[in-house]
């Protein structure tokens, strides 16, 4: 009855409800396109490990593969036809790109962090990652953001390069 | 028996392994209490300096770290009614009332105790169960092994997400990446492009980090999720008196027995335990009227059952290599990382370090009942450090620990991406562990499979004539069917 109580809620109001639907219809549209993209992944690897030598016995490197995206083309198939059910998969719930964006900027901000770091070094580069990061988070008190930026930093730079003998990436100019 | 365990006694009390296991139980502790922060984190987080220490060393202070955050997910369910780990949610119905009435300091110890007993349980089964079940596991063969690794795989699929296709579509892209690299039957090369750093394959210490932690870090940057408020309130009275451990004592043990069993069976793991002891207790404890409502027994069942289930979940993990839940998934990962490959071998090889582990899993319950106490008294403190500080902290930590593997800005990169397929994944449901799970048991399905069909004669029967491997991939379709039709019976 508690667990009931705690997890089964069923009388949910009806805006709720308006949401749930929405984002079951954006899940079903998404695994829609998952099932298709499955099925093309399943026919590249077969293209892409065709010419692979095949042994006399046991089990070749591109039979392996093969076998993996036959599984891939069956699960890819029932993907698209389960949300295929009942037509086209609508449009569900739209995409909050405030929230999606503030991920993928994050994305962005530490794949430019790491092509960087070989030219600016950690040292100096760290810190800006870090307040901006934690700017990004949403922390407002910038002292101590910057504080710790920079002591962060630190901290890590000293234990990997001299604790553990992680040489860390210094950069050009040091 | 006793000499080997005599043996990882005189091991785990050498002063290196005894600090890093007071380490990494406290530090399970800390973690476990913050919510966002969960114990695979906190592993993955470890293993730049796992790979660095000798092996036993390495994962006993892993086991520490987590036995440590099984138990610390109970203290923000209790302060804050948000659990710090999936595994503490079953404690938050009578442990938040309980804080609310002014007495989180009994909860706190009530959850302490608890978790010790179930400690203590699950470590003695293990040390019981898991040499035996290892002597059976001497007799597999290829074909046993090939369908034991399909067994993995499809429990886990089944198990760790709302949906069984997903489940499998992530295995499945988890097998594919294993194959990305130089094959190592014939050495041509096999889905790389003619890229030379995707010639060495996908390392695994990078896939943990962004499947498991970077995917983290970009889930909470979107929700913005800034500090947690703690109740204000001082923790005190933390050492339970008798009579409540009288009152708890049955729960804490039919709770315990419950999580061990559950921790064994592959794919579970302590939120599934948690609950269903709680489900029990409410039925048959002496304060059961009180459930829901503050009801110490309420603590006791989910306490002492999730963390019954961490000796429980390392029995198939040491003997057969295949992990009981998400978090051993990555101290399986965490294993191969150091070298060491479990399965019955390692109880043949590698005796030192099993009974290393036994003997640690004993002195860290001891640890952990040391830290809860006093943890307890520290808590409302460590809850009030934000995540909008600690994220940018693991970030940056995750950057140096891909980087730590081979001193490549290429192993970041790959972290980085595997982080962003993990954070979609999760926006849309699909599981990560299995992905992991695919990357670390592909090779040994692809050799396993390929010694079979070598020895047979490319006969693919041999899979099904062999009974172990036949009762495994019996296991593996009951395991989805069983799942599919839960599903499709909840829809109903």
């Amino acid at each position: 009855m508690l667990l009931q109580n705690f997890w089964g809620n069923t009388s949910l109001p009806p805006k709720l409800f308006n949401k749930e639907d929405e984002q079951m219809k954006e899940t079903k549209r998404v695994d829609f396109w998952v099932g298709i993209a499955l099925i093309a992944l399943s026919g590249a690897v077969w293209l892409l490990t065709a010419k692979l030598p095949v042994p006399k016995r046991g089990i070749g490197p591109g039979q392996y593969p093969r076998v993996i995206a036959t599984v891939m083309f069956i699960l890819g198939a029932v993907q698209l036809l389960t949300n295929l059910k009942g037509g086209f998969p609508e449009k569900g719930e739209p995409t909050n790109w405030v929230h999606l964006g503030r991920a993928l900027l994050l994305a962005i901000i530490a794949f430019v962090y790491v092509r960087l770091l070989k030219f600016v070094g950690f040292p100096l580069l760290t810190p800006f990652l870090l307040f901006g990061v934690i700017r990004l988070f949403g922390y407002k008190k910038t002292k101590i953001a910057i504080l710790l930026s920079i002591g962060a930093t630190a901290v890590i730079f000293v234990l990997f390069n001299i604790v553990f003998m992680v040489f860390l990436p210094l950069g050009i100019l040091f | 028996m006793m000499a080997n365990l005599l043996t990882g006694f005189s091991l785990v009390f050498q002063p290196l392994t005894f600090a890093l296991m007071v380490f990494g139980t406290g530090m399970g502790v800390i973690i476990g209490s913050l919510p966002g922060l969960t114990a695979s984190m906190g592993i993955i987080l470890l293993l730049p300096l796992v790979y660095r220490l000798p092996a036993a060393v390495s994962l006993v202070m892993l086991c520490g770290l987590f036995c440590g955050g099984m138990f610390g997910g109970s203290i923000s369910a209790i302060l804050l009614k948000t659990p710090g780990t999936p595994s503490a949610s079953a404690t938050i119905l009578d442990g938040y009332p309980l804080c609310e009435q002014g007495k989180a300091g009994k909860a706190l110890g009530i959850a302490t105790v608890s978790s010790f007993i179930g400690g203590i349980m699950s470590t003695i089964c293990l040390i019981l169960i898991a040499p035996q079940l290892a002597k059976v596991a001497l007799k597999f063969q290829a074909a046993d092994y090939f369908s034991l690794a399909i067994f993995g795989l499809s429990i886990m699929a089944s198990s760790s997400g709302k949906n069984v296709i997903k489940g499998l579509i992530a295995g499945c892209i988890g097998l594919l990446a294993s194959c990305v690299g130089i094959d190592t039957i014939v050495g041509v090369n096999r889905l790389t492009f003619n890229n030379m750093y995707l010639a060495g394959g996908f390392s695994l210490l990078p896939v943990l980090i962004g499947v498991f932690a970077i995917s983290e870090v970009l889930t909470q940057v979107q929700r913005n999720s800034g500090q947690s408020k703690v109740m204000a309130q001082t923790v005190t009275n933390i050492l339970p008196d008798w009579i409540d451990i009288k009152l708890i004592l049955p729960t804490a043990l039919v709770g315990g027995l419950l999580g061990v069993f559950i921790g064994i069976v592959p794919g579970t793991g302590g939120a599934i335990a948690c609950f269903l002891a709680y489900n029990l207790a409410s039925k048959f404890a002496k304060d059961r009227k009180m459930f829901g409502k503050g009801a110490l027994s309420g603590v006791a069942a989910p306490e002492s059952a999730n963390n019954a289930t961490t000796g429980g979940a390392l029995i198939p993990m040491l003997c057969l290599g295949v992990p009981g839940d998400v978090v051993t998934s990555v101290m399986l990962g965490a294993l191969i990382l150091i070298g060491v490959r479990p399965g019955p071998l390692l109880f043949v090889e590698n005796v030192d370090i099993v009974y290393s582990i036994f003997a640690g899993m004993v002195i860290i319950q001891f640890l952990m009942l040391l830290f809860g106490l006093l943890s307890s008294r520290y808590a409302p403190s460590i809850l009030k450090v934000p995540n909008t500080l600690l994220m940018p902290i693991i970030l940056v930590l995750c950057v140096v620990g891909s980087f730590s593997l081979n001193n490549a800005l290429y192993d970041v990169t790959v972290a980085l991406s595997f982080g962003v397929i993990g954070y979609f994944m999760k926006r849309w449901e699909y599981p990560g562990a299995p992905l992991v799970l695919g990357i670390i048991l592909g090779p040994l399905a692809e050799e396993n499979l390929n010694r079979a069909l070598l020895v047979s004669n490319n006969n693919w029967s041999v899979l099904i004539q062999r009974p172990i491997s036949l009762t495994f991939l019996i296991l593996s379709l009951a395991s989805i069917g069983i799942a599919i039709y839960s599903a499709r019976k909840k829809e109903a």
